[in-house]
């Protein structure tokens, strides 16, 4: 099921020649947390997330390539901002020597980043046309504690790498690593995953 | 394009891999710290007319089911469970648990409030017909209880000021399968979303979702603010603060609650990683006992489980 939800990460791309574009995308993939208390070991938790948003490039850098096969990079990199909602869930932690363990929880989030996409170019090997992009923001979070009425709301730094492949005019593929720093009831939570994409645009 | 191709299906394998090892449980430490768990069951209170089925049973049941688990066990019943006997029972023998060990109670008995006769406690006696707020502090009842002077009751700050006291572990496990026991579950850490009394939501479940959150998102932010990561203990509790919990019936054998918690021990491995955890045990028997209870023979009896805590979790059984 996860293998199909994150196939299904989808952008919608609006060009208007060199002037700034707003994409609406959708991507999945699987999250890890290094979680950790005051008084107990670290320890990874696993899961998943979806991650659905809205973002504004100050142009197209993929514009000048048209599709995989024509076309030259624009040489131009480009900056962006991001509003962004995050569907997750992660599984309790192993249980520990001591019968200790973190809970699995469950949650929705709101994120707004701002990075930079580099500048177009042909990709070794397939020569298509592929952009990487970082970027970094904050975010806030509510969730629930799996199996109770338990809920807290907690603050987030998030960042995200990635590399967008443009496969036609319509379709981009990409790949990404979330990155996501959390305080959450007294310990923290260093998340990270990968996000896989197939963009319409 | 037919080298793109082929990296897309090296890309779709790695994250095929990718979820497959996030989908699984990963592998957990056999637990070697020294668990001890004290059992607390009173039936027979002074004289006839608060007296009480099953809880004895339920203890014994208990600390059968956990000493073949490994836990050392201790078990107080009737006329041993005094105040002072369950003191001395933390101190002599839970007091004994390493810091990196477990310390478990578990309490089957008569609850209670400390504001006998005001009007918010009649109300639970049924001589009021209309609730009026707070209804005092949530008590365990020993055997040796005042009912004329209405003292000698065990509060969450008394359970709290042994604990201080007495255990070097901050790994502590409270079970109270008795009325009114989700006043012993302290909200500092987080904030439960099931009501204190017994209700469905519109969906016909108590159970909330994420988005239960939003509607007090300022104050959870806050609250999380103040977090300190204080490692409290795992309460978890048969009813809500303004709830009863009940004997179960004959064929149960139990009380209500403890029946589907001693239950759990064996379908309430939720992740199948073979051990059954705090959170594991409350939900399936929270679960069951709305399910089997509330929906059905205790229609009349409604009550819910509540847990407390934040992000950390105890093991508590294993198959």
């Amino acid at each position: 099921m996860f293998f199909a939800i994150f196939l299904l990460r989808a952008g919608f791309a609006a060009t208007i020649g060199a002037a700034p574009i707003i994409q609406a995308e959708a991507q999945a993939g699987p999250l890890f947390s290094l979680t950790s208390l005051p008084g107990m070991t670290a320890a990874i938790q696993s899961g998943w997330d979806v991650k659905f948003s809205l973002s504004l490039e100050s142009r197209d850098v993929f514009a000048p390539m048209g599709d995989a096969t024509g076309g030259e990079p624009s040489g131009m990199p480009t900056f962006s901002g991001r509003l962004e909602a995050d569907l997750f869930a992660l599984g309790q932690s192993p249980i520990q020597a001591d019968g200790s363990l973190y809970r699995a929880w469950q949650g929705l989030g709101l994120s707004l980043l701002g990075g930079i996409r580099s500048a177009a170019f042909r990709l070794p090997l397939a020569g298509v046309p592929a952009s990487a992009r970082l970027e970094a923001g904050g975010g806030l979070r509510a969730t629930k504690y799996t199996g109770t009425g338990l809920v807290s709301a907690y603050p987030a730094i998030v960042g995200q790498a990635g590399l967008d492949i443009q496969v036609s005019c319509k379709v981009a593929l990409g790949i990404s690593i979330p990155l996501e720093f959390a305080w959450k009831s007294g310990g923290t939570a260093f998340m990270f995953g990968i996000g896989a994409a197939l963009r319409y645009r | 394009m037919k080298t793109l191709k082929s990296e897309l299906a090296l890309a779709a394998i790695f994250f095929s891999f990718a979820f497959l090892l996030a989908s699984c449980s990963l592998g957990s430490a056999l637990i070697t710290a020294t668990r001890k768990a004290l059992l607390i069951g009173i039936a027979d209170y002074p004289g006839a007319s608060n007296d009480l089925t099953y809880p004895a049973v339920d203890a014994e049941s208990m600390q059968t089911l956990l000493h073949s688990q490994g836990w050392e066990t201790e078990t107080l019943t009737d006329t041993q469970a005094t105040k002072a006997g369950i003191q001395t029972a933390i101190h002599d023998f839970l007091g004994s648990v390493p810091t990196n060990g477990t310390a478990l109670i578990y309490y089957s008995g008569h609850g209670t409030v400390s504001d006998s006769d005001a009007a918010d406690y009649q109300y639970y006696n049924g001589t009021l017909s209309t609730y009026s707020g707070d209804i005092g502090d949530a008590w365990l009842v020993p055997y040796d209880f005042d009912t004329s002077a209405w003292t000698g009751g065990i509060s969450a700050s008394d359970l709290s000021t042994w604990f201080d006291a007495d255990l070097l572990t901050k790994n502590v496990i409270v079970i109270a399968d008795s009325c009114f026991s989700g006043g012993l579950v302290p909200s500092s850490d987080s904030v439960d979303t099931i009501g204190q009394e017994y209700a469905v939501d519109s969906s016909g479940s108590v159970y909330s979702s994420p988005l239960a959150a939003l509607g007090s998102f300022g104050d959870l932010l806050a609250a999380n603010a103040a977090a300190k990561g204080i490692l409290s203990p795992v309460v978890i509790s048969a009813a809500g603060s303004r709830e009863s919990s009940y004997d179960g019936t004959s064929s149960m054998g139990h009380g209500v609650f403890t029946y589907y918690l001693l239950e759990s021990a064996t379908k309430g491995d939720a992740n199948g990683d073979g051990y059954v955890t705090c959170t594991e045990a409350y939900s399936y028997a929270a679960k069951a006992v709305n399910w089997a209870w509330n929906n059905s023979i205790g229609s009349s009896m409604e009550f819910y489980p509540h847990i407390s805590g934040g992000l950390r979790d105890l093991a508590l059984f294993k198959l």
